[in-house]
């Protein structure tokens, strides 16, 4: 019954997609063929267009990215273009994670803006991340599930033997299948929960601008304190946006929380948007 | 010498001609409501200017005059049709009206005022007006809009009160009402007065604008109390919006008497912003404060009135049909045009593009320029000239570039766009300008170093320079991960769970089933039920079944109460055995003789002493009392 819902519902929505990516590829192909005539602006211009339509694909944002890049490289340059480019680098990671290429022209994006900041005395590009953050980044969320829910077939399968099978023989192995099922579904679960947390509660996005200064509530500049070494966020640094208040975003940038302006970052669109 | 002053002469003498024949066509009369009228009080003057060449005068003015406020005109159209000599005559003309406030003793010279008509201006006569100090005048005398004096040479008006008839003959609201106001002006126009001493109002139009659509904001004075003078006034606030609000706080001459329900009102235009709402959002205009003081306006404590704050909900342009390279806020009604020069030129070597928006709205500040390779567009110079005229932001603005031309050949350059959201069409729309093509001659000179640096450039890799992908390679995007379903955490601690319920639950089962099995082979269950068997006998008179089912009643009892098997003892033993139980001796002889009474009653089948019903009663007593556990001796 439940199969005979779903099916029509998931025919629906590749139809739907497919659609939309048969309206949006003349915009796209317009796109290239600027980007390949050097008319940079323009290719930004469609492609930004598509993505404020809601068409998201990882080769879009790939190309939204050669072309911020390609303006950087311009005499038309804007402040920005290289943090723009590692925003678009990023989505097009997280739409396809195994885009290689993508993901060295990320590292090469945030090289060169490292680079640039090195000259300028700026700060670094990457910040410590929390502790939870970064335990719950070493795998994929759906890693943690999995490994949760070995943790829990363990433990279902030694409290079997040591209920239901009452031999000497099997009192052994009922108990390290518990201590080792308690210890992965603790450990899987738990940080498969942080993860569903994280995503559900905070967006990644990347700074656009070429520093964006970080705030307290009333817009004024955070003091620089012990925790944070410093109080501006460089282009290019991935934070993840906590909620937003008017014209503010509230961000965590390492294991500091600011608001910036909600324009200096841009982001990062995870999924595909139905 | 002479021939020049000749010529002015001529000149001189046709401007007098012309003019004599201009001031013929325009025929201004003057009246003035009264010539005496006491401190504070107020009176109307008013010009009526026709003219006969089927044109309108215009702009009607009165110059101020120290020691009398004067506000207005408050002014209307008349149309005059008369016929003399058998020609038909027609004029049309306006009426300008002014409220004239007596604020300090003494006697002024009223006028003259002017009109304009063909760029000429012409004058109304001079009134007198004599201002006395207050309780000079007699009631109901000559004051200012008060009824005047009988004269019976004014057939018209012989009372003085605009009517023929005295006053009183008919109910007011009748012919008084009919007394001529102003035409006022639509925006005046109000259905009910918030407050009947004063008020503030503010309109805005549009009510849904777009971020970057003009959006006017009017705010009036009303006053209820006759004229008086705003002071105090405190602006409105709006820090969402751009102000292209122009300088000219003229609004505050032009009142006007406007009838609300019973009452009549003076009425002002304060304020007239012109104002862009920067980003969308409900975005608050707030409110604009003012005192109302003179005539009969308290100073203490002042009459301040407020407007109400205005919210507006302003969206963006829609996303359908949106070209690329709109910028949200570019609004209006625009029109590009465009010069280049020179035409030809040598690579390396630059060419002007001047370029000039113009139109209606703030006029946005940056156009989309068409980049190609070989054609480099240097950042523009600016010339500006965007105001408010007449209620309405326009203007242009002009963009000069320069535009570097490093490739040979015959390039076209393209056309400069612009797209805008339009609001009158409610669509979007572009304004385009084309550039035209350009000879650009090879330069050998400069040839060289690009050559030889681009050779330079390719030594090193250069890892941003990204190839763009043509195509939309398949992509499906990624499900939600599973950890977003709510079954698979109920999977994920409900399987542990729940096999370590369902082995408690078979232990607990397993302890219970024993103890139910148990309880049904105790001795003290089947004392019951051998209890019960023997009552069934005992009915049926079957003295032998009754006997034999109440001694192994009492041996169960005893073996629950006790542990004793007692049907292996002896009596002599049994008496012992069970006083060493701790069973008190009284129902140790009773048992022991009820034994022997069911022994008796078995192997006799009679009853001797004892009937079936009898033994089955005793047997009860002695059952509870035997089946009680005791200390084990």
């Amino acid at each position: 019954m439940l199969g005979a819902l779903l099916v029509p519902l998931a025919l629906v929505l590749v139809f739907e997609r497919t659609a939309a990516a048969a309206e949006a590829r003349p915009a796209f192909e317009e796109a290239v063929t600027a980007i390949e005539r050097g008319a940079y602006g323009d290719a930004i211009d469609r492609l930004e267009l598509l993505a404020d339509q809601g068409f998201v694909h990882p080769d879009a944002s790939f190309d939204r990215a050669v072309a911020y890049l390609g303006r950087a490289r311009s005499p038309q340059r804007q402040p920005g273009d290289l943090g723009r480019a590692a925003a678009a680098l990023a989505e097009t990671l997280a739409l396809r994670p195994d885009d290689h290429a993508a993901e060295s022209a990320l590292e090469a994006v945030r090289a060169e803006i490292g680079r640039r900041r090195a000259h300028q005395g700026g700060a670094p590009l990457v910040a410590k991340p929390r502790l939870l953050r970064a335990l719950v980044g070493l795998l994929p969320e759906t890693a943690w599930g999995v490994i949760g829910a070995l943790g829990s077939a363990s433990l279902a399968w030694g409290l079997a033997l040591r209920l239901f099978v009452r031999r000497t023989s099997t009192e052994v192995p009922g108990a390290l299948a518990i201590g080792i099922g308690a210890l992965l579904l603790c450990v899987g679960g738990g940080l498969a929960l942080g993860a569903r947390h994280f995503r559900k509660s905070s967006t990644l996005a990347v700074v656009v601008v070429p520093e964006a200064r970080l705030l307290d509530e009333s817009g004024r500049p955070l003091p620089v304190s012990a925790n944070a070494e410093t109080n501006v966020v460089p282009e290019g640094a991935e934070v993840y946006v906590l909620e937003r208040r008017g014209a503010l975003d509230r961000v965590e940038w390492g294991t500091t929380d600011g608001f910036v302006i909600a324009g200096q970052v841009r982001e990062v669109e995870q999924h595909a948007r139905n | 010498m002479s021939v020049r002053l000749l010529a002015t002469l001529v000149l001189a003498f046709g401007v007098l001609l012309c003019s004599g024949a201009a001031r013929a066509q325009v025929r201004v009369q003057t009246e003035i409501a009264a010539h005496k009228v006491e401190l504070g009080d107020a009176v109307q003057f008013q010009i009526t200017a026709m003219s006969s060449t089927g044109e309108a005068p215009q702009n009607p003015r009165l110059a101020p005059i120290p020691g009398l406020s004067i506000m207005g005109p408050s002014t209307g159209t008349r149309t005059q049709v008369s016929i003399n000599n058998g020609r038909m005559q027609q004029e049309s003309g306006i009426s300008a009206t002014w409220n004239i406030q007596a604020v300090k003793v003494g006697t002024y010279r009223v006028g003259p005022a002017t009109v304009d008509l063909g760029g000429q201006r012409f004058q109304s006569q001079v009134e007198t007006l004599e201002v006395v100090p207050q309780g000079t005048l007699p009631r109901g005398g000559q004051r200012g809009g008060g009824p005047q004096p009988f004269d019976p040479f004014r057939f018209f008006d012989p009372f003085g009160g605009g009517s023929p008839f005295p006053p009183g003959l008919f109910p007011p609201g009748d012919l008084d009402q009919q007394q001529e106001l102003p035409p006022v002006p639509d925006e005046l126009k109000v259905e009910r007065a918030p407050d009947p001493i004063a008020f503030l109002r503010a309109v805005v139009t549009p009510k849904h604008p777009v971020v970057g659509e003009q959006v006017t904001v009017r705010i009036y004075a009303y006053g209820g109390r006759g004229i008086y003078r705003p002071v105090n006034a405190v602006d409105p606030t709006y820090p969402d919006f751009l102000d292209y609000t122009g300088q000219d706080d003229s609004f505050t001459e032009n009142a006007v008497q406007v009838p609300i329900g019973d009452q009549v009102f003076i009425a002002q235009k304060l304020r007239e912003l012109c104002l862009f709402p920067l980003h969308a959002g409900k975005l608050t205009i707030g409110s604009m404060t003012l005192t109302f003081t003179g005539g009969r306006y308290v100073a203490n404590p002042p009459i301040t009135r407020s407007s109400p704050p205005i919210t507006l909900d302003v969206v963006e342009p829609p996303l359908d049909n949106r070209p690329p390279g709109y910028h949200v806020g570019d609004v209006g009604t625009l029109e590009l045009s465009v010069a280049v020069d020179p035409r030809r030129v040598t690579a390396g070597d630059t060419v002007g593009v001047v370029a000039k928006l113009e139109g209606t709205g703030s006029i946005p500040t940056a156009l989309r320029v068409p980049e190609q390779r070989g054609v480099e567009w240097l950042d523009p110079t600016h010339v500006d000239e965007v105001h408010e005229q007449h209620g309405v932001v326009r203007g242009f603005r002009a963009f000069t570039y320069l535009v570097k031309m490093n490739e040979p050949g015959r390039i076209d350059l393209g056309e400069l766009t612009l797209p805008y959201w339009d609001p009158r069409k409610r669509a979007y729309a572009t304004a385009r300008a084309s550039l035209g093509k350009v000879e650009v001659a090879p330069s050998p000179q400069k040839a060289a170093p690009v050559a030889s640096a681009a050779a330079a450039k390719t030594d090193e890799p250069d890892t941003l320079a990204l190839k763009p992908r043509r195509t939309l390679a398949p992509y499906g995007p990624s499900a939600a991960p599973f950890t977003d379903s709510l079954r698979f955490w109920y999977l994920l601690l409900g399987a542990p769970v729940a096999v370590g319920l369902a082995g408690v639950g078979l232990d607990i089962g397993s302890r219970l089933r024993r103890r139910f099995s148990s309880a049904r082979t105790s001795p003290q269950r089947l004392a019951q039920d051998s209890l019960r068997a023997a009552e069934v006998a005992a009915k049926g008179s079957e003295i032998a079944k009754t006997a034999a089912a109440v001694e192994r009643a009492l041996f169960l009892a005893i073996e629950a109460g006790t542990g004793i098997r007692a049907r292996a003892l002896l009596k002599d033993d049994l008496k012992a055995a069970l006083g060493g139980a701790g069973i008190e001796p009284g129902t140790i002889e009773r048992t022991v003789a009820l034994l022997d009474a069911c022994e008796a009653a078995r192997f006799t089948g009679k009853s001797a002493d004892l009937p079936p019903k009898e033994l089955c009663a005793r047997a009860h007593g002695l059952v509870g009392d035997l089946s009680r556990k005791r200390r084990s001796s």
